[in-house]
């Protein structure tokens, strides 16, 4: 398990982060998010001991994480952070020695890589020849060389096409089942919904919620009914329930998960309803209702 | 930290880059040891003539009789004759070696005595006198001869080259990888501290590499300018610049005349640790101040005043580079400090002598300062790239207490 506890980092005046603190089992997914400046990176840079905190803590298995390299980390940063003209397989061979590896240990890690991100391009290319995200690809390769138990993720879907963007997430909570750690950071929070197991919402450094994201969607109750019938339904709706048309479909917003059940209800029993469908508060709903709170 | 240095001694020395500029070396140097054959194939043919500026008019005889001694006559020449009632006045702003100084009076005395021929004489006593006596008055720096002032102005200007190279090469790496972010990924597999000193010991075995490769490839092709010729067409070359000896007439000649005792190679020896100390100081400084820095275009704005500084001290290390000049408290202070010791303290060595509590105290300053500015540096690098300021942990910890 992950703690961290009372993360405050100053640069001169200005408070990136400000007694951030959270924890993160295993085979748990943390999303951390926020707008641009919230300190996601600033928390994730204090994590992997790239920035020095001013205060706090971080724990791993109980124990402090002292000052220097986390050995059972990895960091995939938010920029391309490679050096460009080196071939795929040196650049792999080097991070994988740094972390104190053997060069067999290294080759059989470079093929199970290979072979999980699906990736055919060979070892000797460079990497400037390669697309972006064939680059973020094989920076995420560097950032998980030494398997680490911890996974620590800036903007991990950036440069992603669609195909690799699912089996990333598939990757992922692969990764989750196997009892690591991970952290993801993403402005993509449609993805982020969908892999999450856990929330970590920052604004302006500050904490504005963290917690199971079952939980914290059902703390926050509102529920969204999709409805595409012929009938009116306006009789169905209260006054205070926003509606919004989108396309064919009408957005019923309810305030708690029981009355959206019992509107689903009553929406279901009309004959002439096409498509119906109920959704808990989305991640990007959350965010904004946290941080407008 | 090995993987670190093997990393960053291969980036460096295995590109295509790196290969050029050895090729380039290596056919600067092959030129440089052939410099006579390539003056010769670009047709200037005087080589060996020492060009001598005497009288007006220069007629094909008077150019004759000048080339029987080694000279050759031209106009306003550095080398300058004037006749004197009593004699000849010789002038120029080098130095001449013995040799040449025989030549010039050989050649001033047959002119001499030819004209002592062509005037009558009242006694044969006088007559012979005069005859053999030709008054020579050597102006300014020609009374100087040439020593080993040759070797440490070529030693200077080597380190100066070497020190500009070198100090900025690390730097540069630094805030390469600073800007490119490569620091992040890098910094998350190995510690700062291990970065730090795998990027200082990396710049220094660079250097040493470079300067084997160097050593090599000048010793590869001074082999075979020794079978050819033993080098004597290239002494003879250079010396018309008075870079050599024109009594030097093969490499044999040349190192026995630099006198390589043991005495020297210590000097040698000695000089190269200042050298070395020196530059090392200067790089730790240049990376420390680099990871500082955020851009290439900011670190560049830092090496410019650290060039002009070099630039100054190598200009106030030549100009005092005489043994009078060096014994002065001046000369005695800069070599015995830092920085400025690199340069000043092997010109002391190599021009006057210097005693051996000096040379240990200039040790003792030097290593110091050495070791104060890389264990400080190593903080300073790691507050920089950590991006963390040391007073605001100091503040935060008396705030909690």
């Amino acid at each position: 398990m992950l703690e961290v506890n009372g993360i405050t980092k100053h640069y001169g005046k200005h408070t990136a982060l400000n007694d951030c603190g959270f924890t993160v089992r295993k085979h748990e997914i943390l999303g951390v998010c926020g707008e641009n400046g919230s300190g996601k990176t600033t928390l994730f840079r204090c994590l992997m001991g790239l920035c020095a905190m001013d205060e706090g803590e971080i724990r791993y298995e109980g124990q402090l994480i002292p000052e220097g390299v986390r050995h059972h980390f990895g960091y995939l940063p938010e920029q391309r952070s490679l050096y460009t003209d080196l071939s795929i397989e040196d650049t792999l061979i080097h991070y994988g020695r740094l972390r104190k590896m053997g060069y067999d240990q290294i080759d059989r890690r470079i093929r199970e890589l290979y072979s999980i991100f699906d990736f055919k391009i060979p070892g000797y290319t460079r990497l400037h020849a390669l697309s972006k995200g064939n680059q973020q690809k094989v920076q995420f390769m560097a950032a998980l060389i030494n398997d680490p138990d911890v996974v620590i993720l800036d903007e991990p879907f950036t440069g992603l096409d669609y195909m690799n963007l699912k089996k990333t997430q598939d990757f992922l909570l692969e990764l989750a089942r196997q009892g690591k750690c991970i952290l993801i950071s993403s402005h993509q929070y449609e993805e982020l919904d969908a892999i999450c197991t856990s929330l970590l919402i920052l604004r302006k450094g500050i904490t504005m919620g963290f917690g199971n994201l079952d939980r914290m969607k059902t703390e926050e109750g509102s529920c969204t009914i999709r409805v595409n019938a012929s009938v009116n339904v306006i009789p169905h709706i209260k006054e205070d329930e926003p509606v919004t048309v989108i396309g064919n479909a009408i957005h019923i917003q309810t305030k708690t998960p029981q009355r959206a059940k019992r509107l689903l209800n009553s929406l279901s029993r009309e004959e002439d309803v096409r498509d119906l469908s109920m959704e808990r508060i989305k991640v990007k709903e959350l965010i904004k209702a946290r941080c407008d709170s | 930290m090995k993987e670190l240095i093997r990393f960053g001694l291969k980036r460096r020395c295995f590109n295509k880059t790196f290969l050029v500029s050895q090729i380039l070396l290596v056919v600067l140097l092959g030129c440089a040891l052939n410099l006579d054959k390539i003056a010769h194939f670009f047709g200037f043919s005087n080589a060996g003539l020492l060009p001598l500026s005497y009288g007006e008019i220069i007629t094909q005889d008077r150019q004759d009789q000048a080339a029987m001694f080694g000279f050759v006559l031209k106009q306003d020449t550095e080398l300058k004759v004037i006749e004197t009632d009593t004699g000849f006045s010789v002038s120029g702003s080098q130095s001449l070696d013995t040799i040449a100084r025989m030549k010039l009076q050989a050649y001033l005395t047959s002119i001499h005595q030819n004209a002592f021929l062509a005037q009558r004489h009242p006694n044969v006593t006088e007559l012979i006198m005069e005859y053999e006596n030709v008054e020579i008055d050597y102006q300014g720096e020609l009374s100087k001869p040439i020593g080993r002032e040759n070797f440490v102005f070529m030693v200077l200007t080597a380190v100066y080259f070497m020190v500009l190279n070198f100090a900025a090469m690390t730097s540069n790496e630094v805030v390469g990888e600073k800007s490119a972010n490569v620091l992040d990924m890098v910094l998350s597999a190995a510690d700062v501290k291990s970065h730090y000193f795998a990027k200082l010991i990396g710049g220094w075995l660079t250097m040493a590499i470079q300067g084997t490769f160097t050593l090599g490839v000048f010793a590869f092709f001074t082999y075979f300018r020794n079978q050819e010729d033993l080098g004597k067409g290239l002494l003879s070359w250079l010396s018309q610049f008075g870079l050599v000896e024109r009594d030097i007439l093969s490499f044999r000649m040349l190192i026995a005349k630099l006198e390589l005792d043991v005495s020297f190679s210590f000097t040698i020896l000695l000089c190269v640790f200042f050298l070395f100390f020196g530059m090392a100081l200067i790089q730790i400084l240049m990376t420390i101040f680099a990871s500082k820095m955020k851009s290439a275009e900011e670190a560049s704005i830092l090496q410019g005043p650290v060039y002009i500084f070099l630039l100054i001290l190598y200009y106030v290390a030549l100009s005092q580079n005489t043994a009078s000049r060096l014994s002065s408290v001046f000369g005695k202070v800069a070599s015995l400090s830092p920085i400025t010791s690199m340069l000043f303290m092997p010109m002391r060595l190599l021009s006057s002598s210097v005693s051996a509590q000096e040379i240990v105290l200039g040790f003792l300053v030097v290593s110091i300062t050495l070791v104060i500015v890389i264990s400080i540096g190593q903080r300073l690098y790691a507050d920089s790239v950590r991006q963390s300021h040391p007073l605001r942990k100091l503040l935060v910890k008396n705030q909690t207490k």
